[in-house]
């Protein structure tokens, strides 16, 4: 297990070496940092060579590249160029929180539900249970998020609330906090969490509802629910702990996948519910030319992509001796 | 393109001025609902003011690029740092209660001297002070001199190195002297900095980058990051007509159209700005009013004949005659007849109406004209083979112009497709060829490799300075490395003369009759041919709130005057 450990983790190293590369050259040519200053007529010569030399824009690209990344790994990922010599850590590590919290959610939720409707899917199989929740799950997968978004907005946020006379709504449609509120307040943050988290977790329920239907379906058909059901448990025992359990597998490793994805995936969902994460964090950072930052989120969401597959290439490994012994 | 048209704001909302002229510009001032209007009768002050603001600035440091962003000044800067002269309600600088009086050459206050030089007399209002209870001093306005110049990142210097001192040692006068004569002086310290707070360093650039923490305005700020943006009154400001009403005001991103429109829907908030949007007649309806007026920026067709891609000579008589094939008014009306109705056709030669008394009826004379346009061209050698077809010249090359926008934006696209519908009947064609904005601005704009005609926004004005635009020197070229402002490569000898001595003219009747010769020059050369005048507007929900509307024409943004708004309590 150990070697197996070292030999994934070893290969992330030259994948993040790569990615890095190609992020730093891709964010030169999209975000052209100092090029406003640069073409600023407003600004004397003197003034401009001055900024972009404390920049250091003025050196080559790859020495450039050399510097930024020697300061990456030792944990200074620089200061941000729209908002003024800001450390762009902080400015990342509350993004990164704030979508931390909204993914979290949102995949224990789905995994929760998802789990209880394949569950219910597979034992109930080709029962009009089974088809309703299908029909669900497929709906789920084809809405598109912003559609669904906007839609969750328009009724809680409107159609509801005017018809229980309530202003403003009892759930948000846009932020973290009420408008005004200073400090945190676990209640207006579940308030306002609980719009975007909706609309992230339909198609997450969905996704995990056929995962856990096809393997639950799988499962019930290998020998040990034979042997199970031939000590004379009951169905619901049968099912619950020998079946459920493992069908388990592949649905939580692709949560684990999904949260590394989901990291730099929100932009979508960020953006439609104003939510100061990852996925904003990225497109400001792009449209603004502030490279540092553009370096720092893609590196940080590349480094969660990898993380999170590694994670769930060790938990399956956990659960599933198997994958051990064939990769070891 | 968009830095400095931001400057151009950022200058305007800094400065301060003098008009000759008292008039009111011409307004196009329309309500959704007039019966809808607000009732201040009905409100009460106290209470809290919820603002959805569309462009959520990353920093507000005054000096450093953070003040590029329009909506840094909207929602952040104009709300804490006093000016010393400020734009009035039809943008013509005034006075602001810093001053004492406004100055002038019969006080004064402006001296242009036999060596050349030129001397600007500040004196302001002994009762000025920062909420701090520090007055507001002339060492203010020689640190903010400093701190524009000496600024890590400064985002502009333009006139202020044309200032060789600043004697501030009467606390009460700042005694500014410039090396030559700068007309548009009063566009200059439109956001004192307080020396004693920020100083003694004069490079502010690691400083107020997320906080104000003095303020010589009407609010102090409570908070500000990214989720939100909390002003209280400065109680003790001197200026007792601006303390404000309200209790509190919260400014929330919600960046875009349909985002502000449902938080006001909601009642998640009280008051937006938003970017005029189609169709918005019909969408803002029930308890939201809206109101829009002139704004700030105009659109029309810039006319590059240095274009790479040209393949004629875009002569005066061709440029003419593509005015003449126009309809403006109809293109105004399909641009923004769904906002508001009966939208101006712009006819300022070179000014956007909206600022200062520059504007006359300039290009009042180019109304759709066949006539005109075959005159025009056939005096240069075009023939139309096809009297359906399109203009020839004698190296048999058809009069198609090429015409880039930027894709995607509906309103632009609407616009080329009605021109080429209406221009065809008269011979006249278009290669329609849009880019993303980031193409367009960053990289084909400033190296003249666009059009040769392009459809954009502008805010061009007097204020600060006309020589750039039109100086002949000024053309974007490979040799200067694409520097220079005169981006339509408009190589008038005159006209560059004409607007060199507008920006050293300091008598404001004397720079007036040159920028309206210069104006005349413009309409009859049509480098551009100005369009319309994009509307500015602002949305609020009639059953809480009172008082929107009064500077939705401002560059100073239609929350400039939440000091006197009110929200109904309870």
């Amino acid at each position: 297990m150990t070697r197996f450990v070292l030999r994934r983790i070893a290969t992330m190293a030259p994948i993040l070496l790569a990615i890095s590369f190609a992020v730093f050259w891709a964010a030169n040519r999209i975000a052209k940092p100092g090029y406003d200053i640069a073409i600023n007529p407003r600004v004397s010569p003197a003034a401009r060579a001055a900024y972009l030399e404390s920049l250091g824009l003025n050196e080559p690209l790859p020495l450039r590249y050399l510097r930024w990344l020697g300061d990456f790994v030792t944990g200074d990922l620089g200061t941000s160029l729209v908002r003024n010599g800001s450390d762009v850590w902080p400015i990342v590590r509350t993004a990164l929180a704030n979508t931390l919290v909204l993914v979290g959610t949102a995949v224990v939720l789905s995994l929760a539900l998802g789990i209880a409707v394949g569950t219910v899917s597979a034992v109930r199989r080709n029962t009009f249970a089974d088809y309703a929740m299908a029909t669900f799950s497929f709906a789920g997968i084809s809405i598109p998020v912003f559609w669904l978004g906007l839609m969750l907005q328009l009724f809680f946020g409107l159609y509801l609330a005017n018809w229980l006379g309530v202003t403003p709504p009892l759930l948000p449609t846009a932020g973290l906090y009420s408008p005004g509120r200073q400090g945190f307040d676990l209640v207006d943050r579940i308030r306002h969490l609980a719009l975007p988290t909706m609309t992230l977790s339909l198609q997450l329920i969905a996704v995990y509802s056929r995962y856990m239907r096809a393997s639950l379906l799988d499962v019930m058909t290998s020998d040990h629910i034979r042997v199970a059901r031939g000590k004379g448990l009951a169905e619901r025992t049968v099912v619950i702990r020998h079946g459920v359990r493992n069908a388990l597998i592949p649905v939580t490793t692709q949560a684990a996948v999904d949260i590394g994805q989901l990291v730099g995936g929100l932009i979508v969902t960020e953006l439609v519910f104003q939510y100061p994460g990852m996925g904003r964090l990225f497109v400001d950072a792009m449209t603004g030319g502030d490279y540092p930052m553009l370096l720092a989120t893609t590196m940080i969401i590349a480094a969660a992509v990898i993380t999170m597959n590694l994670a769930a290439d060790l938990f399956y490994g956990v659960l599933d001796p198997r994958i051990r012994r064939g990769s070891g | 393109m968009t830095a400095t048209l931001a400057v151009v704001l950022l200058t305007a909302a800094c400065g301060s001025g003098t008009s000759a002229d008292e008039s009111e510009p011409e307004t196009t001032a329309s309500t959704a609902d007039d019966t809808a209007a607000p009732d201040s009768g009905d409100s009460s002050s106290g209470g809290t003011l919820v603002l959805a603001v569309e462009q959520w600035p990353e920093c507000i440091n005054p000096v450093t690029s953070c003040a590029n962003a329009t909506w840094t000044i909207w929602s952040v800067l104009i709300h804490y740092l006093p000016r010393l002269m400020e734009l009035d309600q039809s943008n013509t600088y005034v006075a602001s209660s810093l001053l004492v009086e406004e100055p002038t050459v019969a006080n004064g206050g402006l001296v242009a001297a036999d060596d050349g030089t030129f001397t600007l007399i500040y004196r302001l209002n002994p009762d000025a002070t920062w909420s701090d209870g520090t007055p507001i001093t002339s060492t203010d306005v020689w640190f903010t001199w400093r701190a524009g110049l000496d600024t890590t990142g400064t985002l502009s210097t333009i006139g202020l190195d044309l200032i060789t001192e600043i004697d501030h040692s009467d606390p009460h006068t700042a005694v500014i002297t410039f090396s030559e004569p700068y007309a548009p002086w009063p566009t200059l310290f439109g956001g004192l900095l307080p020396a004693h707070e920020l100083g003694p360093d004069t490079d502010i650039a690691d400083k107020w980058n997320d906080e104000i923490t003095v303020s010589g305005g009407p609010w102090i700020q409570e908070e500000w990051n990214q989720e939100q943006h909390i002003l209280v009154p400065n109680r003790t400001y001197w200026d007792t007509e601006r303390i404000p009403l309200v209790d509190r005001v919260v400014m929330v991103p919600r960046e875009d159209t349909d985002s502000q429109l449902l938080a006001l829907q909601t009642g998640e908030a009280m008051a937006a700005f938003p970017q005029p949007f189609p169709g918005a007649r019909e969408r803002i309806t029930g308890d939201l009013t809206y109101e829009v007026a002139e704004g700030t920026y105009m659109e029309g067709l810039w006319i590059n004949q240095d274009a790479p891609d040209r393949r004629f000579d875009l002569t005066r008589n061709v440029r003419q005659a593509v005015a003449y094939a126009l309809d403006r008014e109809l293109v105004a009306n399909v641009a923004l007849g769904t906002i508001t109705a009966d939208p101006p056709v712009l006819q300022c030669a070179g000014w956007n109406p909206g600022f200062g008394p520059w504007c006359k009826d300039d290009f009042g004379r180019y109304s759709q004209d066949g006539a005109k346009v075959a005159e025009l061209l056939e005096a240069e050698g075009w023939t139309r083979p096809d009297p359906d077809g399109l203009w020839v010249n004698a190296e048999g090359e058809e009069l198609v112009l090429a015409w880039n926008t930027v894709a995607g934006n509906k309103r632009r696209e609407d616009v080329q497709a009605l021109v080429v519908d209406m221009t065809a009947p008269l011979g006249i064609g278009w290669e329609i060829v849009n880019y993303d904005p980031g193409e367009l601005f960053q990289n084909r704009l400033p190296a003249m490799n666009f059009g040769p005609v392009a459809l954009f926004a502008n805010s061009t004005n007097p204020d600060p300075s006309v020589a750039p635009l039109y100086d002949v020197d000024g053309v974007p070229t490979e040799e200067n490395g694409y520097t220079g402002q005169n981006f339509t490569a408009y190589r008038s000898q005159q006209a560059s003369d004409l607007a060199f001595a507008i920006d050293a003219e300091v008598d404001p009747a004397a720079r007036l009759e040159l920028v309206h010769e210069l104006s005349e020059i413009l309409a009859a050369d049509v480098p551009w041919i100005p369009l319309y005048i994009l509307p500015n507007m602002i949305v609020w929900n009639t059953t809480v709130v009172s008082g929107p509307g009064a500077y939705v024409s401002s560059p100073y943004g239609g929350f400039f005057d939440i000091f006197d708004w009110t929200v109904r309590s309870g």
